[in-house]
């Protein structure tokens, strides 16, 4: 690490189309109105709310100060022509480690535009090349998709959820924490992007909030109920927000991407369509369920075709694969449309849930069998009680590969 | 099914035969010397080549392994002598109530039943003291001496995964055999 002691101030940075320099006193309206913010009030719990103008004379009044008496940096993102204001950025140098961590707002008006993943690179830059720091850390509220995106643009790696990190306006929070090491790659690190596969006829995109009672009224019914696992019933509507809200947290992990399937516009929800990953054999469980009001029109088997081509040719899978009951015939018909071929009858592969109407998912004919040529022998207890539904539920397993897949 | 917090050490099992027990420290350059083993190499994900250093660190996280992914491994020795035959293990998902087994057999102690016996171990603690509700096995398909394993033990097979696994860079069928605590389990 470089004598810090030899910079008196942060330099201005500057990547052409935007510049990092001092907080000025005529940043005051801008600041005011950038900091009055939902979501920076959510996720930024440092910025004082509501922000009044006395706020912003205190941290300027201090801001010159911060960097000779705690090693924090601190810019105001601008346009690089206009000068209008963006975001503000911080670096804050822990010596003894020989590492920094860097903080960050954008102001709703300069919101995805790529603004804050700019900046951080720049400030990323300064750190690992000027200051040669070993390390730049970034923490974000697990719940902050925005800012894990920046992160994750900007080369660092998703490194651990710390639990119950802090408490933020009387909330107890667990944050995500991305790290950076000074010889990692500086390119993007994006296990799963952000889709929106289009066919002309339904759309496929991130879950909204907004769609929360639309998915509510969905999952509310005994079809949806029967043939997806862990699908709660009754089903709330805040089961249906707890459902978009993991869904954002999981596809920001690249954990899962659990989409909706839209019509042409975007906004009418017909359905649900996800992969869930495995990331280290580079394969995924397709999976999905349409609205009752949707169901006998093509959707879940064209949106499976957007979803499946994704998967192969932008993520770089190699093996997909669906499981269901053997009672699901619209599923198991929705497979072969789709090329994938039959793998085996996995008994007993999933615990049942208590309190689900389990009929016809296994299809237990009389006396007997639970069916499917790989079984040999009928479990004894079925046998013994012919009419009792066994203790687990089966599932029927499907596959594609990417070299078997046609487009 | 049995709470799995409820187990801070792994338990020694034994038919009077086999004993499975934790690893110890000592247990490191056996572990090398079979993970060594041209077999071993070619049907199992171990870094190759496989070093000393591969399984003292193996060694040296059993118990963490245990605690935070609830994945069991036991090294096989004999009862008599406590000389080494091989290594077992079980990856349960608590949750779902399934567990995948995995072994591993001593070169020198190959064909004399050391599998089945080790299996068969695993298999009883699954169902018998844990209340799992489905085990599986997963093997290539041209790993004759799995294939007769899984038969032995009881294990069904239910199909050819394909492309399912990744060793050493190469993609690789591989066959899903299980069994439930309804099935029948020789030699019990």
């Amino acid at each position: 690490m470089k004598d810090l002691g030899d910079i008196t101030h942060p330099p201005e940075l500057s990547d052409g189309r935007i510049r990092l320099r001092r907080l000025q006193a005529a940043d005051k309206a801008a600041v005011v109105k950038a900091c009055n913010d939902g979501l920076i009030e959510r996720f930024c719990f440092r910025v004082p709310y509501p922000y009044e103008e006395s706020d912003f004379v205190d941290f300027l009044s201090y801001n010159e100060h911060f960097w000779a008496h705690e090693l924090i940096a601190n810019w105001t993102v601008v346009d690089a022509g206009s000068d209008e204001l963006l975001a503000m950025i911080s670096l804050d140098v822990v010596a003894l480690r020989q590492a920094g961590e860097i903080g960050y707002w954008c102001a709703p008006w300069a919101r995805g535009k790529g603004v804050t993943s700019a900046a951080v690179r720049l400030v990323r830059d300064w750190a690992f090349d000027e200051l040669e720091l070993e390390r730049l850390e970034l923490t974000t509220d697990v719940d902050n998709y925005g800012s894990q995106r920046v992160a994750q643009a900007a080369g660092f790696r998703r490194e651990g959820v710390m639990r119950g990190y802090l408490t933020a306006r009387t909330r107890r929070a667990d944050d995500v924490l991305y790290g950076m090491k000074h010889d990692d790659p500086r390119e993007p690190v994006v296990t799963l992007p952000d889709p929106r596969l289009e066919d002309g006829r339904i759309v496929v995109r991130p879950f909204w909030i907004e769609d929360a009672a639309a998915v509510q009224a969905a999952c509310d019914d005994p079809d949806v109920a029967r043939w997806i696992y862990l699908v709660p019933r009754p089903y709330t509507l805040a089961d249906a927000e707890s459902f978009i809200g993991d869904s954002w947290r999981r596809l920001v992990a690249g954990e899962r991407a659990r989409l909706a399937i839209a019509d042409a516009g975007g906004e009418k929800l017909l359905g649900s369509i996800s992969l869930d990953l495995f990331a280290d054999r580079q394969a995924a469980e397709l999976g999905y369920w349409i609205a009752r009001e949707a169901r006998r029109e093509g959707f879940a088997l064209a949106a499976a075709r957007l979803v499946v081509r994704w998967a192969f040719a932008e993520i770089g899978l190699e093996r997909l694969e669906i499981l269901t009951y053997p009672g699901n015939a619209a599923s198991q018909s929705l497979a072969q449309k789709l090329g994938f071929r039959r793998e085996g009858l996995l008994r007993g592969f999933l615990a049942v849930e208590p309190g689900k109407d389990r009929a016809g998912r296994v299809e237990l004919p009389a006396g007997a069998e639970t069916a499917g040529p790989e079984t040999a022998a009928a479990p004894a207890a079925a046998a013994a009680a012919p009419s009792a539904l066994p203790s687990r539920d089966d599932q029927v397993q499907f596959s594609l590969l990417r070299a078997d897949w046609t487009g | 099914m049995k709470d799995l917090g409820d187990i801070a050490h792994l338990p020694e099992l034994s038919d009077g035969r086999l004993v499975l027990r934790p690893y110890r420290p000592g247990d490191a350059a056996a572990v090398a010397a079979m993970c060594q083993d041209e077999a071993a190499l070619r049907w199992l994900p171990l870094p190759d080549p496989y070093k000393l250093s591969d399984a003292e660190e193996w060694i040296a996280d059993a118990g963490r392994r245990w605690r935070e992914d609830r994945f069991a491994t036991w090294v096989a020795v004999a009862a008599g002598d406590g000389h080494h035959l091989g290594s077992t293990s079980v990856r349960i998902d608590a949750e779902s109530e399934k567990g995948d087994i995995g072994y591993l057999v001593e070169k020198s102690a190959r064909r004399g039943g050391v599998a089945t016996g080790m299996v068969a171990l695993v298999v009883g603690w699954c169902f018998d003291e844990l209340g799992m509700g489905r085990l599986q096995i997963r093997c290539d398909p041209r790993n004759e001496g799995s294939r007769r394993t899984i038969l032995a033990c009881g294990f069904q097979v239910e199909g050819l995964l394909r492309a399912e696994i990744i060793i050493r860079g190469e993609r690789t069928d591989c066959l899903l055999a299980s069994l439930l605590p309804s099935d029948p389990r020789p030699g019990r």
